[in-house]
């Protein structure tokens, strides 16, 4: 889950479309009240704030987030209005990931909530079944066998490994893997899945259509 | 960098300078004379934030000026954009469009409200006082919010007598719009708003006032700072720029007129003008 803390009515309706248009489950919030009474550390992914808040402020929220271990990993993006070079020095400073001003461009925006996202994802060995994939190294293997993919097969098949047993949106496969927002591309997804299917052979079978959603990933041990 | 950003830059490089420009014009307006806008509010409410030290109150209004400019272009930008580069699903188009006339409409009102506060800043205004009857000018004001009180559902009465004042009879006009404006926008339906003229003690005398939300305690001596706002979602939807009792304070000003607000939180508002003996400049 992404949430979202921002006071502004038509941004937050802006930020939530934006996100549910690249595949993504986001909730929003107008005040920090709301946001501390519904968030679910284990759930959440990442946070994006704006500052000026009525009540508390979001620099007090990211360091409410910062201060309690629970929270403490939870990646934050500041998003305000707030654009000299000493309010981004101050909000990175206080433990913010990432700064962007308003306003600001939809494509950079989704592309930074990517790049957070990806930069959070733990660097273990994964494995499901007899499938073991090696992020760091780049490398997949079935039954010790070694298998040889493409960039975006790779790409595709770790970020089904690391949500297995959660079905997986087209339009966030396409967001994630190829950086593609909305449209109607999604059967290039469907042709990629086919392909890593076939590659994998049996355990090709662990990737399961979610009829009218996407894919998802077996869960295994 | 590219020309998005030049032009982004532009704009909060404007309403930088914009604000610095409305403050050390005011400074200057206020120095020589001592009639300061400020200082009639502080008069009526007491510890008013003319103490407070004027380069921070000057820096804390361009930043305002700045942010408040920049969350309309946003939304106004990122629905463009969507919509440019078909991220927008086709049977949303209507509804985001509407967004982004309505933000454009905030942004229309907020720049209108900025351009009227600097001239009354930089003393550019008003310069002819005549003749003006408040009660004609307040009966006009009437009408022409008829339509809105309606879609409030709000009735707006005017009473009293012929008071004539010299004065801008511009000033005077946005000065009982704003104030009937919010007395319409901060009510119930069913509510009630009186527009009086009269005269007290031999001063004209213009009272609106409603038996609307009312205005909790710790909120009353701030009503009158440019971009405060008590309740800032409410003020949005209403089409609130944040300025208007600004720009009543400085009418007033003008006019060597007093401003005075009393209000008891779920029971209403009362704002009154006394303008001097003589009224105009």
């Amino acid at each position: 889950m992404i949430y979202v803390v921002e006071d502004d009515k038509s941004i937050r309706e802006l930020v939530a479309y934006a996100m549910d248009s690249a595949g993504y489950e986001a909730e929003t919030f107008g005040t920090a009240r709301s946001f501390f009474a519904a968030m679910n550390p284990s759930a959440a992914r990442l946070v994006i704030l704006d500052i000026m808040l009525p009540g508390e402020d979001g620099l007090t929220v990211l360091s409410r987030l910062r201060s309690a271990p629970e929270t403490a990993q939870i990646p934050v993006i500041i998003m305000s209005a707030l654009g000299t070079e000493r309010d981004k020095v101050h909000g990175l400073d206080l433990g913010a990931d990432d700064y962007i001003a308003k306003p600001f461009g939809i494509k950079e925006f989704l592309a930074r909530v990517r790049a957070q996202l990806r930069r959070h994802e733990p660097k273990a060995l994964l494995t499901s079944g007899r499938l073991r994939l090696h992020p760091a190294g780049r490398k997949v293997e079935v039954g010790g066998q070694e298998i040889s993919l493409t960039a975006k097969e790779f790409e595709l098949l770790e970020y089904l490994m690391r949500r297995a047993g959660v079905a997986v949106r087209r339009e966030e496969l396409l967001g994630v893997v190829w950086g593609y927002s909305g449209g109607e591309e999604t059967r290039t997804v469907d042709v990629h899945i086919r392909s890593l299917r076939s590659k994998l052979g049996a355990s090709g079978n662990a990737i399961e259509t979610v009829r009218g959603v996407g894919y998802r990933m077996e869960k295994q041990l | 960098m590219k020309r998005g950003q030049i032009k982004y830059s532009v704009l909060s490089a404007a309403a930088a300078v914009f604000g610095t420009v409305l403050w050390s014009r005011r400074q200057r307006r206020q120095a020589p004379s001592g009639d300061s806008g400020d200082a009639e509010a502080a008069a009526v409410l007491p510890a008013a934030a003319s103490r407070e030290e004027p380069e921070k109150m000057r820096r804390e209004f361009s930043a305002n000026v700045s942010h408040e400019l920049k969350t309309p272009i946003t939304s106004i930008s990122g629905y463009a954009e969507m919509m440019m580069t078909g991220m927008v699903k086709r049977d949303d188009v209507p509804k985001l469009s509407e967004k982004i006339y309505n933000e454009s409409q905030r942004l229309i009102a907020l720049i209108d409200d900025i351009i009227r506060l600097s001239r009354l800043d930089e003393g550019s205004v008003g310069n002819h006082a005549a003749e003006v009857n408040l009660l004609a000018a307040s009966r006009r004001v009437a009408d022409r919010l008829e339509h809105k009180a309606e879609s409030f559902r709000v009735c707006v009465t005017v009473s009293g007598e012929d008071v004539m004042i010299l004065g801008d009879e511009q000033l005077v006009d946005e000065m009982i719009a704003n104030l009937c404006d919010n007395a319409i926008k901060y009510n119930r339906p069913g509510g009630r708003v009186c527009i009086w003229v009269g005269r007290r003690g031999g001063a004209p005398y213009l009272t609106v006032s409603d038996d609307g939300i009312g205005i909790e305690p710790e909120h009353m001596e701030r009503i009158f700072e440019r971009f405060y706002r008590i309740d800032k979602s409410r003020s949005r939807e209403t089409g609130g720029t944040g300025l208007g009792l600004s720009i009543v304070k400085h009418s007033a000003a003008w006019h060597k007129a007093t401003v005075k607000a009393e209000s008891t939180p779920g029971k209403g508002t009362r704002i009154s003008v006394i303008f001097d003996g003589k009224g105009g400049e």
